[in-house]
């Protein structure tokens, strides 16, 4: 029988944020979710001690981030294959804020979205997300910086906000 | 394009797909976290023995050959059984879950050691079809979980253990002179556990996680090992896995006991064999068994193991040692000791005096029930430097094997067969050297499992 331990409804609750956090960083929805179900089942096991953090969600997050990592760096390994055959480019995208906003993160450093999508989807402060990417909150600066200049070429210099260093 | 917007277009994009995803049942979430950390905790000590293998070659490790008639059979990763399904040992009792260890009594801190020479190996067991083999010896245990493909030193001291004896693939115990370890997790971590007030444990073998039986006290035999004692033996018990023993009344000191369930046991002392039906409280007025020849007042050892409730097997060694040969019969019984048939016995001496088919040696070695019908021994001849083995099946039809050369094999002191053709043996050779040997045909051929 399974232990009414808080994880069950803990998982139903977070599992489609976490899922949507990871496919605008990888663009791959059936990767995302097996990084999130990866990341949630490997929570479950050591629930007793994780359910007692402040945020549980951070732990799940970097996991499925570094999972995704690895994911994606065999992916790139297939992309690279593929493109010595001559692979035909993509279509162009439609015209939709969203889908602007999803093709110009693709052509985006994972780093910088990795930062984007943690500071405006999952709304972290510095602070954590420098724990969840497990680097100094001045890297996480200076990433997220770097990030927003890219971000803003991509949408043809339509970004003239400025990091809010929470 | 100010951050707030920046926020509501990333809002945009993800909520379509936070809303469209359905999670999974969470049971399944749970099942895949469980299956990972079984497989993690099989695989870890199984990678770090690769790694340092592979670096260059500066261990002088365990990792010996593949042996060639495992390919195939599973993957090279197969994780021991869980707890609650991994089958018992054939010599061992139902398969249960985890003993009771000393409160932070850590023998050592034990994650998988580099492997280092090993010395001398004392005691194997093979546990079941789980693949999981432990070997035991001077400072050392050896596990194995891929049927033997490679091995790792899960722990490293000063005793030298003699016997082990694992009721799973995750719980265990290792025996040495006045030191009993226990480990609950495939032997990863070992902790030290208690000795009797009746002296050190000489034997021990246990039903499940909690309740074991053991040999205490008594004085040492020489020529059988510090670990089988003559003398005034006292029977413990324990019943929180090895954390407290208490003594039980016996018939006779005991040299060896075994009980598949507390309802279900056996006792040697000498020639003769108990059983009990009460956890050892009660062992009747009369032996179930007892040697049908006269052992001319001569000490004797006789060795025990559970084959399934109601079966066992004993092998007598009379110690009667003359003109190189040392007199010993295997007997077995099948309905609870109504009846016992004698299996074989040293032809020289005792197997020709009982009427009983040769033994394939001049001496007794080590043996392995594998079922109530079937069981493997290996019974050196010193003077042809050289070990016998037979495979007894169907209670009593013998198949004599190939002998091992002495130089492969000259004092077998384990043996443990998972099967009718997976098996293990431990001793040494004629070299003195420490031998780790694995068999994937029945015994028709073997393969060191040790570096050259």
């Amino acid at each position: 029988m399974t232990p009414d331990d808080g994880f069950d409804a803990y998982f139903v609750r977070n599992y489609g944020r976490l899922v949507a956090e990871l496919h605008s960083i990888v663009g791959s929805l059936a990767d995302a979710e097996d990084a999130v179900q990866e990341a949630f089942a490997r929570a479950s096991v050591r629930w007793d001690r994780l359910r007692d953090y402040d945020h549980p969600d951070a732990w799940v997050r970097r996991v499925a981030l570094n999972l995704a990592a690895s994911s994606l760096r065999r992916s790139r390994r297939k992309l690279v294959a593929y493109r010595r055959v001559g692979v035909p480019p993509p279509a162009p995208p439609p015209g939709e804020d969203t889908v602007v906003l999803a093709q110009a993160l693709r052509r985006l450093r994972r780093r910088h979205r990795e930062v984007l999508v943690l500071h405006y989807l999952a709304e972290l402060s510095m602070e954590e997300m420098a724990g969840v990417l497990r680097i100094p909150v001045g890297t996480v600066k200076g990433r997220l910086f770097r990030a927003r200049a890219a971000l803003e070429r991509e949408l043809g210099g339509a970004f003239s906000g400025e990091v809010r260093h929470a | 394009m100010r951050d707030e917007e920046l926020r509501r277009r990333f809002r945009l994009l993800a909520e379509p797909v936070a809303d469209g995803v359905e999670p999974p049942d969470p049971r399944l979430v749970r099942e895949r976290g469980r299956r990972r950390s079984r497989r993690l905790l099989a695989g870890t000590a199984l990678v770090v023995a690769a790694a340092l293998a592979g670096a260059g070659g500066a261990w002088a490790g365990l990792i010996g050959p593949p042996v060639p008639s495992l390919t195939g059979v599973g993957p090279a990763s197969s994780a021991p059984a869980p707890p609650t399904t991994a089958p018992a040992p054939p010599s061992s009792a139902p398969a249960s879950s985890a003993p009771a260890t000393t409160s932070g009594a850590a023998a050592s801190p034990t994650t998988t050691l580099p492997l280092g020479r090993v010395e001398r190996l004392d005691a194997v067991q093979a546990i079941g079809g789980t693949g999981t083999v432990v070997a035991v010896g001077k400072g050392a245990i050896l596990t194995t979980s891929n049927f033997g493909r490679t091995w790792v030193r899960v722990w490293r001291g000063a005793h030298e253990l003699r016997d082990v004896d694992f009721v799973s693939a995750w719980t265990g115990w290792a025996l040495g002179e006045g030191v009993l370890l226990g480990t609950v997790d495939g032997g990863q971590h070992w902790h030290r556990l208690s000795q009797p007030r009746a002296g050190p444990l000489r034997r021990v073998h246990f039903a499940s996680r909690t309740q074991g039986w053991g040999v205490a006290g008594g004085t040492d035999q020489a020529d059988q090992g510090p670990m089988q004692a003559q003398g005034a033996t006292t029977l413990v018990h324990t019943s929180d896995g090895g954390r407290t023993w208490s003594a039980l009344a016996a018939p006779a000191p005991p040299q060896s006991v075994c009980f598949t369930a507390p309802d279900d046991g056996w006792l040697a002392s000498g020639t003769s064999v108990w059983r009990s039906v009460d956890g050892g409280h009660r062992w009747g007025a009369r032996p179930s068994f007892t040697l049908p020849a006269p052992t001319d007042g001569l000490p004797a050892y006789t060795e025990l193991q559970c084959a399934a409730p109601g079966a066992a097997w004993v092998r007598v060694d009379t110690g009667d040692a003359a003109a190189g040969h040392r007199p010993y019969a295997l007997y077995a019984s099948g309905d609870g000791g109504a009846h016992w048939r004698g299996v074989l016995g040293e032809p020289g001496t005792l197997g020709a005096l009982l009427g009983l088919p040769a033994g394939p040696g001049s001496s007794p070695g080590p043996f392995s029930v594998i079922d109530p019908s079937r069981a493997f021994l290996l019974s050196p001849t010193p003077a042809a430097q050289a070990t016998g083995a037979v495979l007894v099946s169907q209670g009593s039809r013998l198949r004599r094997l190939p002998d091992l050369p002495g130089a492969t094999l000259a004092t077998p002191l384990s043996v443990s067969f998972a099967s009718t053709t997976r098996g293990w043996v431990v001793g040494s050779n004629t070299a003195g050297r420490a031998v780790l040997l694995a068999t994937v045909d029945g015994g028709r051929s073997w393969q060191s499992q040790l570096p050259a």
